[in-house]
């Protein structure tokens, strides 16, 4: 799945958690002791002991998923936490802990965060304050290729289903999963803006692809052809992102860029906001102003950001991402994890230690 | 109808009705000669190898064992350098522009004068999307990737690697002095299968020199003297560099069996057909010449079953059978060198 290829780990020693925490299983949550420490380091909110895969926010606080490398004797890799921003090292939360979690990922909405366990195919739910106890199961016995949540539901591009399609499942109590389209090709990516679900979809490999649209809540048939050369590369994260007007993308080759269209599509060949760029891995609109995550030498990630009325390439903002999907945005900084280790897919010998930041938005009004 | 097909119903016609006064250089069937060139077995590598290039100066070769050497034609076996050694073996390999260039498994291309590598092979760039076949041409490597043809200097790539042309896979890539060709194809984003059989002769800048739909795919490419050559099927084309569009390519060889690996020097053409080399003059091909016995290796880099100098063809002979040793992971033939 994009976006966590990363997450392929190897067989390695775990570092840090302790034997009672391994012992834990799927449902257990006191694994809180040892994942993270605070940092006395400016802009630092604490050091975690796992390699940080993806990272959200809400008003209060702060959640990751993170892993370590794959080990012999079954000891969980995968975990997901939350903390405080305001204090996050004494204020740790674990919602889930398993033994592999590559397609795993997570949103948070409405009090409750919402996560896959592709362990156990299933779409999981607690409160942000703490599972106390199991954690709630809204649908069990499925996968996909690419996965969106909006404040109601999940929406999913089915990985069994041939020719694929794209369902929703309800978040707010269990319930059937409805069908929204079919989605022809492959899909690596949906997202979701007011009443449209959008999705990337490759109908010939090592083509150029179609960013497609229908109505989320499946009471259309007809497809949109939103975009037709979008270029999609397995070799990398790929991301769709939209703002009030747009949609934009991640051309995620070596020599890469962003492109836009409009969200109802471009007439002709779609609009480059910036290029060339190595790799473009993650997209963030924030008002007027692009955050993207991309390669600066082999599995070495970093974000930029750009003014979107005039978008150029700058110095990054910060450097050594842990992987590239580990940014997030509230309304007065960025939040991201870095790491001074190999992140390769080489790396099968040494567990990550990785620092989440807190750094201000760029200031465009600046001299 | 095509441009190309169009040519092709008129050759087709004229040879019915006897009017041959255009076809200036028009195809004849290639019988080989009966007095085959002497081959002899070159000196220096004595394993397999999977492609062998030359200039001036020296001779190079990817061992079927990993390894990416040259030597001094003049004493190749006393002159031997060693550019690379890998355990799991370059997976191609090109020579031009005065450097060296090979990938390794990780699809990381490295580069080395051709004189030898400083204390380390440079590394030029590594790209996981990297497709099968390096090009090198004055200082630069090129290489088709996802999408892109892309290129590098020699010395190693900025943070991107240049965009030499968009949404174009290149199969073959050729050069004269001031551009570049290729053919390739771009696949529909809509789903419909690509056009196998389209081939487009494209300069670096500008549009396409021509897109046609021959009976067969493309396969090779070459320029010289002002001309871009190509093969389909068993048969040789060309039209000129300066005005490919204007007019329908000529038929230059029909051969017995498909024609590939077209390489030119400054009065021949050369091409590999049913297991042999075989060449031609550029202008009045009446009649090929076969260079080799029919014993080519069908293996290795297609583009470096053999190499041509001012004097020589070097070329890779298919090792006999029964085999007396264990085959390298990378296999190909021994070399031979043969008088032009």
């Amino acid at each position: 799945m994009d976006g966590a290829q990363v997450n392929i780990r190897r067989l390695s020693i775990l570092l840090t958690l302790s034997p009672l925490a391994l012992a834990c299983g799927a449902s257990t949550v006191d694994l809180d002791a040892t994942v993270m420490q605070s940092s006395n380091e400016p802009g630092v909110l604490g050091i975690v002991h796992e390699r940080v895969e993806q990272i959200a926010v809400d008003d209060e606080r702060l959640y990751w998923s993170g892993s370590h490398l794959l080990r012999t004797d079954g000891a969980n890799t995968w975990f997901l936490h939350s903390c405080q921003k305001s204090n996050c090292a004494s204020t740790l939360v674990t919602y889930d802990a398993q033994g592999s979690g590559a397609d795993n990922f997570f949103s948070v909405s409405g009090g409750e965060i919402y996560w896959y366990r592709s362990y156990s195919r299933a779409l999981l739910s607690c409160p942000i304050a703490g599972c106390n106890g199991t954690p709630g199961t809204l649908a069990t016995d499925f996968g996909f290729s690419a996965g969106a949540f909006d404040g109601d539901s999940f929406y999913f591009s089915d990985a069994q289903s041939i020719p694929q399609v794209i369902d929703s499942l309800p978040l707010l109590e269990p319930g059937p999963r409805q069908p929204v389209a079919a989605a022809p090709g492959s899909v690596h990516k949906v997202v979701i803006r007011d009443a449209y679900a959008y999705w990337q979809s490759e109908l010939n490999t090592g083509s150029e692809s179609l960013l497609m649209r229908t109505r989320k809540d499946g009471s259309s048939s007809a497809l949109e052809i939103i975009a037709n050369d979008v270029k999609h590369s397995n070799d990398h994260g790929f991301d769709l992102t939209t703002d009030a007007n747009s949609i934009y993308w991640t051309n995620n080759q070596l020599a890469g860029s962003i492109h836009r269209c409009p969200l109802t599509g471009c007439s002709g060949a779609s609009e480059q906001v910036l290029a060339p760029l190595r790799a473009p891995q993650g997209l963030l609109v924030d008002g007027s102003e692009l955050y993207y995550t991309h390669e600066t030498k082999p599995y070495e990630y970093a974000l930029s950001s750009c003014s979107l009325s005039a978008c150029a390439q700058s110095l990054p903002l910060i450097e050594h991402l842990d992987a590239p999907d580990v940014v997030a945005l509230d309304d007065q900084y960025v939040y991201a994890a870095t790491t001074e280790q190999d992140v390769s897919p080489n790396n099968f010998e040494t567990d990550t230690i990785a620092k989440i930041h807190r750094l201000p938005k760029p200031d465009r009004g600046a001299p | 109808m095509t441009r190309l097909s169009l040519s092709l119903g008129s050759l087709g016609f004229c040879w019915l009705t006897g009017c041959a006064g255009r076809a200036v250089d028009l195809d004849h069937a290639a019988p080989a000669s009966s007095a085959l060139p002497s081959s002899d077995p070159f000196v220096a590598p004595t394993d397999e190898s999977s492609g062998v290039w030359v200039d001036d100066q020296r001779l190079y070769w990817l061992s079927g064992f990993g390894r990416v050497q040259s030597c001094l034609k003049l004493d190749c076996e006393h002159t031997r350098r060693t550019y690379a050694q890998l355990n799991q073996g370059p997976i191609t390999a090109t020579v031009g522009g005065g450097h060296v260039y090979w990938t390794s498994s990780q699809l990381t291309i490295f580069s080395c004068p051709v004189e030898g590598c400083a204390a380390e092979p440079v590394t030029v760039v590594r790209d996981p999307a990297f497709r099968n076949t390096l090009f090198a041409d004055r200082g630069y490597v090129y290489w088709s990737s996802d999408f892109d043809i892309y290129r590098c200097p020699a010395s190693g790539c900025a943070t991107t690697p240049e965009v030499v042309a968009q949404s174009v896979h290149a199969d073959y890539l050729v050069f004269d002095d001031t551009r570049a060709y290729w053919s390739g194809f771009s696949a529909p984003s809509d789903g419909s299968e690509p056009p196998q059989n389209l081939t487009a002769p494209v300069p670096v800048e500008g549009a396409p020199l021509g897109k046609a739909a021959p009976p067969a795919p493309m396969q090779s490419l070459a320029v010289g003297a002002g001309y871009l050559y190509w093969t389909t099927g068993n048969q040789v084309f060309r039209c000129p560099t300066a005005s490919c569009n204007a007019a329908p390519p000529t038929l230059l060889v029909t051969g017995e069996a498909p024609i590939t690996s077209l390489k030119l020097d400054d009065s021949a053409m050369y091409w590999l057909e049913t297991d042999s080399i075989h060449s031609c003059p550029l202008f009045g091909c009446e009649q090929s010449r076969a260079l080799t016995p029919a014993k080519v290796t069908h293996e290795g880099i297609e583009s470096a079953r053999y190499a041509i100098d001012a004097s020589y063809l070097y070329w890779l002979e298919a090792p006999d059978e029964p085999r007396t040793t264990t085959r390298p992971p990378m296999p190909g033939g021994i070399i031979r060198r043969t008088a032009k």
